[in-house]
């Protein structure tokens, strides 16, 4: 591997890291409620543009580095990111992402299932610790809206995002 | 790698996320924790919590009178019951780790208990000693550990309450004479059985229905007849479908309506005078941490990434506060860094006592479960089962209260402040509305209890 793409993975991880600090310390209170999910607006505008077979990469790079914000289990973490590279990878090669709309309405679906999925896997864990999910309920309309926000992120800037300096070695494909 | 290759990876990925096993969970975390530490990149970011409340040392001090309140409110009120005893004050340490119907307490090291000694609360018998701790050597004590639960160190014991099925305590109600022991199963399948149950009635009670405890050396053993004279509570007739039986109302709600009790003891045996001394706010037994963020970045969680883990002395299920406030509790260590799961956090439950106005003692409400929070994260709200007993205490009228922690948790301190809720007034399930004064705003810097060093706990 060309040290330049060593770099643009290092570069990626700062940008993850950045996103997820980011979002942790400005989604608080009402606000979190409806602030987007600004690494995985992130990730999936990289994902637009990047070879499939490094995207499994990406995914896992972005549970890695969400893992030091987030407090749900790293495996549920890792299948959630990766379920998400899987998710939007499979979408781009039917549907055409680069159209604003289009990116927007994957990201609103993508994101909504990957939060969905952190939070059926603590729950699952929770039923296994206690023997009951007692507390528990669907939170849908809280991720809806973080869906619907995230969307309109992507819709916005997405190519900003993508564009965002020492990527360029990981983009292979134009919007 | 090809995508088929990868569906087959994170099937594998997704199943073992939805069913833990422990040895991949904690190759996984071990996996995880080096990146763990880049949380720290998010401390400049960190909003600067509200300010600490300035009368943090007066609240303190309330806490401190309340729960000596708490103690002085468990210790026998009618002079006749402390004839020729002596008594072993004993807080209730854990009651999550323990099986049903069985708490573990801690008294004072220099005193004398053993096995079958009776434990009461105020002027209630609670159950006797059914195992005490005994200093092992480390060897034996290495060993025990690995055959199951850890042993029980010198100062703690084991406590069968009277609701075990295996208990049996002799009772009189006038000239009645009966046994007493385990719950009369609940008229409703659903219901939680709360009666004591009859086991053996000689003759039919006349119209003296209260219980007090009446126990014989010879059938009971030799410590049983210091609880003679205690109350057990009410004898009740119940229609269990065409049949009329009789069972006793008890006057303590023992699934979580105490923590501190006496264990009756000759007087020769309990050392002079001095309650247990605890005080949750001890600086030694806190340990100052730094969280990631002052949030977290699922909406509906509660949780805070700890930039701590065991190489800093913390263990699974130990409270995390800030000043004289719960926060949470820390339920995943790893060797840098831990998870905290906190009040507002879906499914959380914790003991919680009640300071009450007018009430000297405090109310013991025993579990409550988190149901989340509102989107301010001002207000938690809890899934509480009033008990009949609380009921009783409340009088019949709704009461705002103080909700603090209570003992019953190993690793959490009582006394830590939780916020102001509602106490409705009627037994039964009830939605408690919990404000907080910090409306979950706490800020990086945070406190996590370390329990007390050894010095402290030997006499």
């Amino acid at each position: 591997m060309k040290s330049e793409r060593v770099l643009a993975w290092f570069a990626l991880a700062a940008w993850l890291l950045v996103c997820f600090a980011l979002q942790g310390a400005l989604a608080r209170g009402t606000g979190a409620l409806w602030f987007p999910e600004l690494g995985l607006v992130f990730l999936l505008a990289l994902l637009a543009r990047m070879e499939e077979r490094e995207a499994w990469i990406a995914g896992v790079l972005a549970a890695l580095v969400r893992s030091a914000f987030a407090s749900e289990a790293p495996l549920v973490q890792l299948s959630g990111l990766l379920g998400f590279a899987l998710a939007v990878m499979t979408l781009r090669s039917s549907l055409e992402i680069s159209a604003p709309l289009l990116r927007g309405a994957i990201c609103v679906l993508c994101v909504f299932a990957c939060n969905l999925w952190l939070y059926c896997g603590t729950a699952a864990r929770a039923y296994w610790a206690r023997g009951s999910l007692a507390g528990f309920e669907p939170p849908l309309l809280a991720l809806a809206l973080v869906a619907l926000t995230s969307g309109l992120l992507a819709f916005v800037a997405g190519p900003l995002l993508a564009e965002l300096p020492g990527l360029s070695p990981l983009r292979s494909r134009r919007w | 790698m090809g995508r088929n290759t990868v569906v087959v990876i994170w099937l594998a990925l997704a199943a073992l996320a939805l069913r833990p096993i422990e040895n991949v969970d904690r190759a996984a975390q071990l996996a995880f924790e080096p990146v763990r530490l880049l949380g720290r990149i998010a401390l400049p970011f960190a909003a600067a919590a509200d300010a600490q409340a300035a009368n943090e040392g007066e609240a303190r001090g309330r806490v401190r009178e309340l729960l000596l309140a708490e103690q002085e409110d468990a210790r026998p009120a009618d002079p006749a019951l402390l004839e020729r005893r002596g008594l072993v004050h004993a807080q209730l340490y854990d009651r999550a780790g323990e099986p049903a119907d069985f708490v573990l307490v801690r008294f004072p090291i220099e005193a004398s208990i053993e096995p079958g000694m009776p434990v009461v609360c105020g002027d209630v018998y609670v159950g006797s000693v059914s195992e005490v701790g005994r200093a092992l050597p480390r060897t034996a004590q290495a060993r025990a550990a690995l055959r199951g639960p850890p042993p029980l160190a010198p100062g703690e014991a084991r406590v069968r309450l009277v609701t075990s099925e295996a208990a049996r305590v002799g009772a009189r109600c006038g000239a009645l004479e009966l046994v007493a022991g385990g719950l009369m199963r609940a008229e409703r399948s659903r219901a939680r059985p709360r009666l004591l149950a009859v086991r053996a009635l000689q003759g039919e009670p006349g119209s003296e229905r209260e219980l007090r405890v009446h126990e014989e050396a010879a059938a009971g053993g030799p410590w049983s007849v210091l609880a003679q004279g205690y109350r057990l509570g009410t004898l009740v007739e119940q229609q269990v479908g065409t049949r009329s039986i009789w069972a006793i109302e008890p006057l303590l709600d023992y699934r979580g309506g105490f923590a501190q009790v006496f264990v009756l003891c000759p007087p020769e045996r309990a050392p002079a005078g001095a309650l247990l001394a605890q005080d949750p706010f001890d600086p030694r037994c806190w340990q100052r941490v730094r969280t990631a963020l002052d949030g977290e970045l699922s909406p509906w969680r509660e949780t805070r990434r700890v930039l701590a883990g065991s190489r800093a002395g913390l263990v699974d299920g130990a409270a995390l506060a800030r000043g004289s406030e719960f926060v949470g509790r820390i339920t995943r260590t790893g060797y840098l860094t831990s998870d905290a799961e906190c009040l507002g956090d879906p499914g959380f439950a914790l003991p919680v006592l009640a300071s009450v106005p007018g009430q000297r003692a405090p109310l013991h409400l025993g579990s409550v479960r988190s149901l989340g929070c509102d989107a301010s994260r001002n207000l938690v709200f809890l899934a509480w089962e009033e008990s009949a007993e609380v009921a009783r205490a409340l009088g019949g009228v709704a009461r705002t209260a103080q909700l603090y922690t209570s003992s019953g948790e190993r690793r959490v301190p009582p006394g830590l402040h939780l916020g102001q809720a509602e106490l409705p007034a009627g037994a039964g399930a009830h939605v408690l509305t919990l404000r907080r004064s910090s409306a979950g705003r706490w800020g990086t810097r945070l406190e996590v209890w370390i329990g007390e060093p050894p010095e402290a706990q030997s006499p």
